[in-house]
């Protein structure tokens, strides 16, 4: 075993260790927030740069070092403009659903999205619904999760160790860390994690912009291979296309809609100290993920093509690995180290978050619903064993697992779509009701799981926009079919946003 | 900018959509050169199109989204009910 390899291991259980640390020095310093089952899986507010980090770190995944830089090296700097156009639009929603969705919490004690749709809607079949897309798409971004943080491991040890063997520890440090620190431990350690990946996803564009001599060089060697196919758009009807339109239009309208209503941002607005913070958030986020991850990621995955053509790293690299594989050949083997740490600071904050999330809609859309004895002391233990048994089923679905990182993350998102109907009657369409929005999110998971495991999706479509193109229509039919909510109904249940908005201007419910 | 709303915001960004895709079906804005500053001109555009919504998001920031000052916790005010 090299040295590099011991170092690299001894690394890895000094960072896990290091997580522990802060999940415990979050607990002592605010006993509060794992007190009981309502603050252990919501905290006591945070707002700020927690916040900001935390959001970004849960959501954007170890896909920004394995996923990100693969698919533009793939498909070329397209991609790179259509997931910035995506993020950028997707927060949108979250300036305007997030205030309200603190508002009502705040007025109601929510504890849960689907706790609010129950509420709202008066039935509990919109909570069980969305508690299934939700946990799907949170388990299948998580199972990508730990695939890659598996393999960027055993990558590191030339293979010695097996993947399962390297996120099966991971699977301990995490459990350990998130059962300590509860919702604001997980946080905190997500801020620490979202800030590394960042440094060291800059610190790999800032190497190989030097190395091919800067921006300019590099793109024009890009442009060079291929007649510039990995530069331009691919144009409408092309012979040969990278993305084809509907392909590269359908995943960015899967990509925002599933983004706006991801459960890690939804928690998070719950969890906000104020809706100032939130608005606040809303503006830095889409910047600091287009510059700060998306953008550094992918250029230096479109870069491994021009060094790869120039001879400068070998053809022969294992392009599931190129951010670490091109940054090793570049500067110094201990790069596979570095992006070993990188990696698990993205994965493992959003694996916390998300089985985290996951375990709070299993105990307080399901448990406390068949227990409603339970007291608060009780739901907090109830859910540390819950995470533990679910993340554990995600770990073996990880090791049984075939698919890629990038599909897995796109499934996840599709899967999160679902929310969008129960919002949209809520919000944004007065003439929806409680069985059309029932429809439209059974259409749409049906959609997306029959495009995904069992038909090809036609035309290029995503399978998440054919689960739209499906759920959409019933949710409208069905609805218009059916008789909706008063006006005097609503006006009762949105008093709180109606009496505190400040604008004349805001529309609300 | 005070008259903007919510629905005008998703206009705009749908505008600024059709201007992302643009290149794949407008052949004069997908081209390589001329350079600007060294760089093909489709990537200048792409920035073109992230400085309007970052623009964006700082107008509807200020002019749009709601903070609801005017909203008291049930803890700030007598009465109120949880669900």
């Amino acid at each position: 075993m090299s040295g590099m390899v011991v170092v690299g291991l001894a690394l890895v259980v000094l960072y896990g260790f290091m997580l522990i640390g802060i999940a415990l020095w979050s607990a002592k310093r605010d006993a509060a927030s794992v007190a009981g089952g309502k603050t252990f899986f919501l905290g006591t507010g945070i707002g700020g740069i927690v916040l900001l980090f935390s959001m970004m770190a849960s959501s954007f995944s170890t896909w920004v070092i394995m996923g990100c830089p693969v698919t533009t090296y793939n498909t070329g700097w397209q991609w790179i403009a259509l997931v910035t156009l995506y993020q950028m639009t997707l927060t949108i929603i979250g300036g305007y659903l997030g205030p309200r969705m603190w508002v009502l919490r705040q007025e109601y004690g929510y504890m849960t999205v689907g706790n609010m749709f129950a509420h709202f809607f008066k039935n509990n079949a919109v909570r069980y619904i969305l508690v299934v897309g939700t946990v799907l798409g949170l388990g299948a971004t998580t199972v990508a999760q730990f695939k890659a943080m598996g393999q960027s491991i055993s990558t590191m040890t030339g293979d010695m160790l097996p993947v399962w063997i390297c996120s099966l520890f991971l699977y301990f440090i995490i459990l350990i860390y998130a059962c300590i620190g509860g919702f604001k431990g997980v946080a905190l350690v997500d801020t620490a994690q979202g800030i590394l990946f960042t440094v060291i996803l800059w610190g790999g564009l800032l190497i190989a912009l030097f190395k091919a001599g800067g921006f300019a060089t590099m793109f024009n060697n890009v442009a060079a291979i291929d007649g510039g196919k990995w530069i331009l758009f691919t144009p409408v009807g092309a012979a040969e296309p990278i993305w084809n339109f509907s392909t590269a239009f359908s995943f960015c309208v899967v990509a925002t809609v599933g983004g706006f209503f991801s459960a890690g941002f939804l928690l998070r607005y719950f969890a906000s100290t104020d809706t100032h913070a939130i608005i606040k958030n809303t503006i830095w986020f889409p910047i600091l993920v287009s510059i700060g991850v998306s953008t550094s990621g992918g250029l230096v995955g479109l870069s491994a093509r021009y060094f790869i053509n120039s001879g400068m790293i070998p053809a022969d690299i294992n392009i599931n690995s190129i951010f670490q594989e091109t940054l090793s050949h570049l500067t110094t083997p201990w790069w596979q180290v570095i992006v070993v740490m990188g990696v698990l600071a993205a994965g493992l904050s959003t694996v916390a978050g998300n089985m985290t999330g996951a375990a709070n809609n299993i105990v307080y859309d399901f448990i406390h619903i068949i227990k409603p004895e339970i007291d608060d002391k009780g739901l907090k233990k109830y859910g540390r064993v819950v995470l533990a048994i679910v993340m554990f089923i995600v770990w073996f679905c990880s090791v049984k697992s075939t698919g890629a990182v990038t599909a897995l993350v796109q499934l996840s998102t599709a899967f999160y779509m679902s929310a969008m109907f129960p919002f949209a009657t809520m919000f944004w369409w007065k003439r929806g009701t409680t069985i059309g929005t029932i429809a439209g999110m059974i259409g749409l998971l049906g959609g997306v799981s029959l495009t995904t495991f069992f038909i090809t999706p036609p035309f290029g479509f995503t399978a998440g926009f054919i689960g739209m193109l499906i759920g959409l229509p019933l949710y409208i039919i069905v609805s218009l079919a059916t008789k909706p909510m008063t006006q005097e109904e609503r006006n009762a249940y949105f008093k709180p946003l109606i009496e505190g908005k400040s604008y004349d201007k805001t529309n609300v419910g | 900018m005070s008259k903007l709303t919510n629905n005008g915001v998703v206009v705009i960004h749908i505008i600024i959509w059709i201007l992302a895709f643009a290149p794949s079906f407008i052949p004069a804005l997908n081209t390589l050169e001329p350079h600007i500053l060294g760089l093909p001109f489709v990537v200048f555009w792409e920035i073109f199109v992230w400085a309007l919504q970052v623009a964006m998001l700082f107008i509807t920031a200020k002019y749009v989204w709601d903070p609801f000052d005017n909203y008291k916790k049930p803890s700030e005010r007598e009465g109120g009910d949880q669900a």
